[in-house]
C-alpha cells in the first residue's frame, strides 16, 4: 500500500452519474487511474427495483442501481483501495473538519441535498437526499465545488452547504465524507471482476423476491398493462412520467447505466481477453438501447401532445427488456473464470 | 447507442450537458455530451408544473381558510403529505391535523420550526402568511 496524495491543480472530469463520477474523479485526483465504468461495475451496482409499496409523490419508487453509497463501499472492498469515510453527528464538528481538509489542500466527496444545492435546479428545488459531489476548496464564504455532472466549476454558499450536509429526511447525509487514504501497488484485477459479476448475475437472475432484477422487470411491465384499465389519463401520465424520469432524468439510472455497464464489460475484456466480456458489452448496449426504447415510446403522451397511449406496447417493450437482460446475465454465468 | 445517436434536443432542467457512454466505430467507448432528450425534459417540467398547479389551488384554499398556510408552503416545496412527514419526522396523523387551519393555529414554534426548516421558510413568514393574503 502506498499513500494517496492529491494532484495539484485539481483536473475535473464530467461523468454520467453522480457517485460513480465522484468516487473516480477523486481517486484519479489522488493519483491511482480509475475509470468511471470500472467504478460502477466493480461495485457490482447495476441492477433493478421496483417498490410500489414505498410512495414518492404518491407513486412507486424505481432505481436501476444499488443502494447509494455502494459505489464507495464496493470500490474500497474490491480493490482494495482505502477510503476514510465518516459522517457526523454534530454539524459543526463536520464543518471545521471539511475546512481544515480544504485548507490542506484536500479534495472531499460529500453526500448532500440537491435541494440545497442551488446551482443544481434553481427553484425546481426537488427535496433529494442522495447527490454525490467534490468540494475542491473554499474561498470566503464560499465552497468550490466540482461536480462531476457539470462541465464547469461552481460554488456554493457556507450556510447552503451545512444545510445541504444536514438535510434532514429519508437516506439522510448526516455530513457523509469521503476521500481516499491508501492505494495499492497492485490490484489483481481477475478477482475483482469475477467477484463483481457473479454478485450481479446472482441479485439480478433471483427468482424469490418480485420486485427486483429480472423478476422485477416483469412486474413492472405486468403494472403498466394494469393502467389500461385505468380511466382517468391524469393518473395514467404522473405514473409514466414517474417511470421516464427515474429511468433516464435523475440518478437512478436505466437505459444510460446500461451503456455504462457495457463500458465496464469492455474495460474487462481489455484486461482479461475473455470473448464473453466482449459479446456481453456488445449485448448490454443492445439493452441500453431497448430501455430508451421503451422510455420514448411513450414520450408524445407525456409531452401532452395526444391523450392517446398504447400502454400494451410499452409493456411489451419493458417485457423485451427483461428478456433481453437474463439472455445477458446468462451468458455473464456461462464464463469460465480459469 | 452509437456516438451518432446521443439525443440533441436542446433542453434540459439542469443547466449542463450530461454524458452519455456511446460505442464509436472502432467498438469501444466515449463519452459524448448530451445536451437534452425530450421525453426526459418533459417527464421532469411535469412534475414541476403539477405541483405548481396544486401550490396555485392550495392558496385559493388556503384564502377561503380551507386549508393552513403549511398545505401551500408543502406543495411549493415538492413535497405532499407523506413526503413532508418523512422529512420532518412527524407522524403522518400529526401533519395531516397540521394542514388544517385549526390544527395549524395550536402549533407551537418548536413543531413549526421543524416545517419551516424543510420547506424553506421562516417562522414568522408561516405565522404571519394568512394576514399578507387579505
Amino acid at each position: 500500500m502506498k499513500k494517496a496524495i492529491a494532484q495539484k491543480p485539481y483536473t475535473h472530469y464530467q461523468c454520467g452519474h453522480c457517485e460513480s463520477g465522484s468516487v473516480s474523479s477523486i481517486v484519479n485526483n489522488y493519483g491511482f487511474n480509475l475509470s468511471e465504468p470500472m467504478a460502477f461495475g466493480i461495485s457490482s451496482n447495476i441492477g433493478f427495483v421496483y417498490l410500489p409499496f414505498v410512495r414518492i409523490w404518491g407513486r412507486p419508487l424505481y432505481a436501476w442501481r444499488m443502494f447509494p453509497q455502494s459505489i464507495v463501499r464496493g470500490v474500497e472492498k474490491r480493490l482494495g483501495i482505502r477510503f476514510y469515510v465518516k459522517t457526523y453527528d454534530d454539524e459543526q464538528e463536520a464543518m471545521e473538519e471539511l475546512d481544515r481538509l480544504l485548507d490542506e489542500g484536500k479534495p472531499v466527496g460529500i453526500q448532500a441535498s440537491i435541494a440545497y444545492l442551488r446551482y443544481f435546479l434553481g427553484d425546481f428545488r426537488l427535496p433529494g437526499n442522495m447527490h454525490m459531489t467534490i468540494v475542491t476548496g473554499r474561498e470566503g464564504d464560499e465552497y468550490l465545488i466540482n461536480d462531476p455532472l457539470w462541465d464547469y466549476q461552481t460554488r456554493v454558499h457556507r450556510d447552503d452547504m451545512r444545510k445541504a450536509r444536514f438535510a434532514r429526511g429519508p437516506s439522510a447525509p448526516k455530513g457523509f465524507m469521503f476521500y481516499p487514504l491508501e492505494i495499492p501497488e497492485t490490484i489483481d484485477y481477475k478477482k475483482a471482476i469475477k467477484k463483481s459479476i457473479k454478485r450481479v448475475v446472482f441479485m439480478m437472475l433471483q427468482p424469490m423476491f418480485p420486485y427486483y432484477g429480472v423478476f422485477g422487470i416483469k412486474t413492472l411491465a405486468g403494472m403498466i398493462k394494469r393502467l389500461n384499465n385505468n380511466p382517468n389519463k391524469k393518473v395514467i401520465r404522473g405514473h409514466l412520467n414517474q417511470i421516464v424520469m427515474f429511468q433516464e432524468e435523475i440518478g437512478t439510472g436505466g437505459g444510460g447505466f446500461r451503456y455504462m455497464y457495457a463500458a465496464f464489460l469492455r474495460e474487462a475484456y481489455d484486461l482479461l481477453k475473455i470473448p464473453e466480456l466482449l459479446e456481453a458489452s456488445k449485448k448490454f448496449v443492445a439493452i441500453g438501447d431497448k430501455w430508451r426504447l421503451a422510455a420514448s415510446s411513450c414520450g408524445k403522451f407525456i409531452q401532452g401532445k395526444t391523450d392517446e397511449v398504447d400502454l400494451e406496447k410499452t409493456a411489451r417493450l419493458y417485457r423485451i427488456c427483461a428478456e433481453e437482460e437474463k439472455e445477458a446475465y446468462l451468458l455473464l454465468k456461462k464464463i469460465k473464470w480459469k | 447507442m452509437k456516438t451518432n445517436e446521443v439525443p440533441q434536443d436542446g433542453k434540459r432542467l439542469l443547466k449542463t450537458t450530461l454524458v452519455h457512454y456511446a460505442v464509436n466505430d472502432e467498438g469501444t467507448f466515449e463519452k459524448i455530451p448530451s445536451n437534452g432528450w425530450d421525453p426526459g425534459y418533459y417527464a421532469g417540467s411535469n412534475l414541476q408544473d403539477e405541483f405548481k398547479e396544486l401550490a396555485e389551488q392550495s392558496l385559493e384554499r388556503v384564502k377561503k381558510n380551507l386549508a393552513s398556510p403549511l398545505e401551500y408552503f408543502m406543495y411549493k416545496a415538492f413535497m405532499d403529505l407523506e413526503g413532508l412527514a418523512q422529512f420532518t419526522g412527524i407522524p403522518k396523523r400529526k401533519v395531516k391535523k397540521h394542514l388544517t387551519p385549526k390544527g395549524f393555529d395550536m402549533l407551537d414554534d418548536a413543531t413549526l420550526a421543524r416545517y419551516a426548516d424543510v420547506i424553506y421558510a421562516d417562522v414568522e413568514t408561516l405565522k404571519k402568511f394568512k394576514s399578507t393574503l387579505k
